[in-house]
């Protein structure tokens, strides 16, 4: 089994994708920061600390923030590479390909927020005592968020960035 | 951290970044327009594929070559594309065009359905230039 700390460190722009993407949310959410560490090697290898969270739309935001840039980012940036390496099937692959692919691939896989994320998330829904279509969506959301953090040793979220990667070329060569 | 040590601390400038997290995220907007920028030439590249295949499936090989060219044309690396003029090359049944369809597949690993594509449509005595290895 790889530790979690190599993948980390191999996969590092993602990880700061990952904490770039809670602590704009936080800016935009008005959200006080008070640390917020981009990239460690260590367990978690990064992190934002910020002060409590108004409103569950903020908390979806920010707990949820990663999801939607990392995976933007994942498929813009393996966009074209995707095409000549994964549907060309090229015998020679750019440098620059590589390591868009490697860049795009990285930041799909810290995509998921992690568990504490989402127990953030469950708390602030919790806490609104409302009853409903957004809660229940919520929670559901974030059990399935849950569960792939859970199946990460068997590499869903590579299996989710590769997915990520594959979905637009795919749409557009099958069109 | 519990609150008491988040209170004694002050939280940092909201949109303030560090200079090297405005770095990377300069560097990763250049990797994506730079892909973004590349994008539309491989949807043609992988349309041309599609309906190259389309027509060597129907028969209709002159069509099926025309479009494999494009494809080269763009990417001349794609083994894809490489195989499909070969063939188109070799059904042709002009003798000229062999050598092209040859070198096109100059140090090309074939897959076993690959081979079994190709070796429907080589004139026999060619097949002597492939080697087979595991």
């Amino acid at each position: 089994m790889i530790p979690g700390w190599l993948i980390s460190l191999v996969t590092f722009p993602g990880v700061i994708m990952h904490e770039i993407a809670h602590r704009f949310f936080c800016d935009i959410a008005k959200v006080p920061v008070y640390r917020v560490c981009y990239f460690r090697i260590g367990n978690p290898a990064g992190y934002v600390i910020h002060g409590p969270v108004k409103g569950l739309k903020n908390s979806f935001l920010i707990s949820i923030g990663p999801l939607i840039v990392n995976t933007i980012f994942c498929s813009l940036l393996t966009f074209a590479a995707a095409f000549p390496i994964l549907i060309l099937d090229d015998q020679r692959y750019s440098l620059v390909f590589l390591i868009l692919m490697w860049v795009g691939f990285s930041i799909g896989m810290h995509a998921f927020p992690s568990n504490d994320d989402m127990e953030n998330f469950l708390g602030e829904v919790k806490q609104t005592n409302k009853q409903g279509l957004l809660v229940m969506l919520a929670t559901v959301f974030a059990r399935l968020l849950r569960l792939a953090n859970l199946l990460r040793f068997l590499w869903f979220d590579a299996i989710y960035a590769y997915g990520v990667a594959m979905i637009l070329p795919s749409l557009i060569s099958a069109l | 951290m519990n609150e008491q040590q988040v209170g004694q601390i002050s939280a940092v400038l909201p949109h303030k970044y560090p200079w090297w997290i405005l770095l990377f995220a300069v560097l990763i907007s250049l990797l994506t327009i730079y892909s973004i920028v590349f994008v539309p030439k491989y949807i043609v590249a992988v349309k041309s594929l599609k309906a190259a295949k389309v027509a060597a499936q129907a028969g209709n090989y002159d069509k099926a070559l025309k479009q494999y060219r494009a494809v080269l044309a763009i990417d001349p690396s794609s083994r894809k594309a490489r195989i499909g003029t070969a063939i188109a090359l070799f059904i042709n049944n002009d003798k000229a065009d062999d050598v092209t369809g040859l070198l096109l597949l100059d140090g090309i690993r074939l897959k076993e359905d690959e081979w079994d594509l190709i070796k429907n449509s080589i004139p026999a005595d060619y097949q002597k230039y492939f080697k087979l290895k595991k």
